[in-house]
């Protein structure tokens, strides 16, 4: 069994990449990414076979429940202390709350809802495969599909509607 | 959907993000959390860690049952474990299963008798008569396992305390319940009682005088003692060492005691740091000792090492039924409010089960804003129709990252409609934690290797900083003569915009008996410094909040 710090080492990317997509935001996903493996290495893992979808199930549970807390208002979002943006020293940095949208794909799944947001971060972002999206979300293969071809129509849409993503001849139908 | 859209994302999922975390010090503040949930958890649980596969039980243990909830005092039993009252009155309310088996082994007959269960938890409540017990400060069955038909059997946790003045021991085997609402079969396993004692070593070592010093030890479960801090302040003496070679088969819980005048000077506090290698122990404790006593003390290390052993082998076989348990489960939704508090703390669903009441709550927040403090209470009581439930210190936390409060039920109330019992909570023993504005820098300047002050207010306090140089490194130490000043958690350095962080030094939770913290800036550069206090906390013991939940 790898020890805390290998298993930070090995899967840190992936859970924040995760969580980055998950949140649209780098001081809330790496909160979430940091409470991730706290909550890992307070579990007992002798019985724990895939490492990398144990992890990334916990992370997409938080995500989750972030989205929902988010949602309801229910509290202010608090910014990272800890965050630290050197190529940014123009940026205020007790702005409570900030979208980053530099990256395409976070574009794209921006505003769809948490489950698709969930299925399309994990096929496409962490680049598993449909098993093992629906492994992680415990849910049947066929609901991931289900889900993945709902965000793409999605997805489709608002690509459609950007013009750089236009190009004669390859309109995608159902 | 075609495959160039597909390919599209899976480009655009190739992409890197902008802006990765650091993730070293995002490590760094893990390991922290860690430190702190663990020593919480210890606090909580019944016993000592001797590796990850065993559990000692101390009996009798002050600093243990400092934790435990005020319970009505009743007759000798399992009362005093955790969960042993409610586990009993889930037995005889019919929600649990009175089993009475007996086995005897070596002549030591050991009694199951019964089981009781909710959604998390089953517990299994044993007595054991054995005459002329030896002396001892800890004790466990050497194997304790419960196996489920075909399944690999597994360890379990058991709690075991004498009754006073008989050779009785009063147990309570505890496993996370997998029954769901199923009857299973199971079959528990006892091996060997084992009891220890603690057993002392003489340190070559003077403590005021240990700093980086290093003992050898021989003929000891330790090879040596590094001392890698010692900080003296008020009259709290801190230290911090390292244990190496440590026969983890041959003793549990290696530590060092201080002693004065041949009197043991109690540990306020202690925490075990992280240490990558199972046979280095890293260890932080914090005594109070006037400057008299601490001129003539001494170090020993001390571990539990077996001194005496039952031998005998005890199988059970007994069924579970999480039915009944699952059935007499109540949840009742929390009004937010009604519950509304300056705490992090936001009530949000009150569960009752035959074995405790949760009160689930979210947190709000991790880190505070200037302007938007952290607020939190170390004290959260529930008052349910009249009675009044405390906690304890530690909080918990269910599979899927929720968090609540545990309280043991005093009765059951299986008559009662949980809908109309008013519930109470009081909040007290305020702690919070508040952010210095980006703005509110302290000159230090020319820093040098004599010491120099700087002064500065920090929620209305007077707050000092004193600062030096040790080689190429910054140390700074903060403190304030008002006690409600809680004390710096962690400042920071101004380089032009950029914050230079000190080393981790983690306080055990509760701090360590001072307002004092001292920390450490690796290799700054020459020239003037800007300090910014950044993290602090003050407390308000006075203050209380209750809340009408019901």
């Amino acid at each position: 069994m790898k020890s805390n710090r290998d298993l930070f080492e090995a899967y840190k990317q992936d859970v924040y990449k995760l969580c980055r997509y998950m949140t649209n935001n780098g001081a809330d996903a790496e909160d979430i990414c940091q409470e991730v493996f706290i909550k890992a290495f307070g579990q007992d893992r002798n019985r724990v076979t895939e490492e990398k979808a144990w992890l990334l199930r916990i992370a997409a549970n938080l995500c989750r429940n972030h989205y929902n807390r988010k949602k309801r208002g229910a509290h202010k979002e608090i910014r990272s202390v800890f965050l630290m943006k050197p190529s940014m020293p123009a940026q205020p940095e007790d702005e409570v709350v900030r979208q980053e949208q530099s990256n395409e794909f976070a574009q794209l799944l921006e505003g769809l809802p948490v489950k698709l947001r969930t299925a399309l971060t994990l096929r496409y972002g962490n680049g598993l495969s449909l098993e093992e999206v629906a492994q992680i979300m415990e849910i049947p293969l066929g609901t991931v599909k289900s889900r993945i071809h709902k965000g793409l129509a999605l997805m489709r849409k608002k690509m459609e509607s950007q013009e750089s993503y236009n190009r004669k001849g390859e309109k995608c139908f159902d | 959907m075609t495959k160039s859209m597909e390919g599209n994302l899976e480009r655009m999922g190739r992409q890197p993000l902008d802006g990765e975390p650091d993730y070293e010090a995002m490590w760094n503040r893990i390991e922290a959390q860690l430190v702190q949930k663990n020593q919480q958890e210890r606090a909580s649980h019944r016993g000592i860690s001797r590796h990850k596969k065993k559990v000692l039980v101390l009996v009798a243990s002050v600093s243990i049952l400092a934790a435990l909830p005020a319970m009505a005092a009743v007759n000798g039993s399992w009362d005093s474990l955790w969960n042993g009252r409610s586990s009993l009155n889930a037995i005889e309310q019919g929600l649990g299963d009175r089993l009475d088996q007996t086995v005897t082994s070596g002549d030591i007959p050991v009694t199951l008798n019964g089981v009781a269960t909710d959604d998390q938890r089953m517990n299994m409540l044993l007595t054991m008569n054995v005459s002329g017990l030896p002396a001892y400060d800890a004790i466990e069955f050497e194997r304790s396992e419960l196996s489920e038909g075909k399944n690999k059997a597994e360890h379990i946790q058991v709690q075991l305390k004498q009754e006073q003045g008989q050779g009785r021991l009063f147990g309570l085997a505890t496993v996370q319940n997998k029954l769901g609402e199923e009857r299973k079969s199971y079959q528990l396993t006892l091996e060997n009682v084992v009891f220890y004692q603690y057993r002392s070593f003489p340190l070559d070592l003077i403590p005021v005088e240990s700093q980086d010093k290093k003992a050898a030890l021989s003929g000891t479960p330790v090879s040596s003692v590094e001392m890698t801090s010692v900080i003296r302040e008020g009259n709290v003496f801190t230290v911090r060492y390292k244990l190496s070679g440590v026969n983890l088969e041959a003793v549990a819980n290696p530590h060092l005691v201080l002693t004065s005048g041949g009197q043991v000077i109690k540990e306020m506090y202690a925490a075990v740091l992280p240490s990558e290698d199972p046979n280095v122990i890293v260890r932080q404790s914090n005594f109070e000792i006037s400057d008299a006593d601490l001129k003539k003390a001494r170090f020993e290390l001390s571990a539990l090492e077996e001194s005496g052993r039952k031998e005998g082998r005890w199988n059970f076989a007994f069924e579970a039924d999480g039915k009944k348990a699952a059935q007499a489960m109540f949840a009742v939704k929390l009004n937010p409010t009604d519950d509304a508090n300056d705490s992090m703390m936001k009530f949000t669903e009150m569960v009752v089960t035959p074995l405790e009441i949760r009160l689930m709550y979210e947190e709000g927040g991790r880190f505070p804003e200037p302007g938007v403090p952290l607020v939190n209470y170390d004290s959260v009581k529930l008052i349910v129709d009249g009675r009044e439930m405390d906690s304890g210190s530690g909080f918990w936390t269910t599979k899927d990252g929720r968090f609540y409060r545990r309280f043991e039920l005093p009765q059951w109330y299986e008559q009662k409609d949980w809908r109309n019992v008013p519930v109470k909570v009081i909040l007290s023993g305020k702690k919070v934690q508040e952010r210095a504005n980006k703005n509110h820098l302290l000159e230090l300047v020319q820093p040098a290797a004599e010491r120099k002050t700087v002064k500065t207010e920090l929620h209305g306090t007077s707050v000092e900083f004193t600062y030096y140089k040790k080689g190429k490194d910054l140390i700074v130490e903060s403190s304030s003569s008002d006690p409600s000043f809680g004390g710096i958690t962690q400042s920071y350095l101004d380089m032009k915009g950029e914050r230079k962080f000190p080393e981790m030094n983690p306080n055990p939770p509760g701090g360590n008996g001072t307002n004092h913290k001292t920390e450490r800036y690796v290799n700054v550069p020459e020239g003037d410094l800007k300090l910014n206090p950044f993290l602090y906390q003050w407390v308000d013991p006075k203050a209380r909040v209750e809340l009408n939940l019901r």
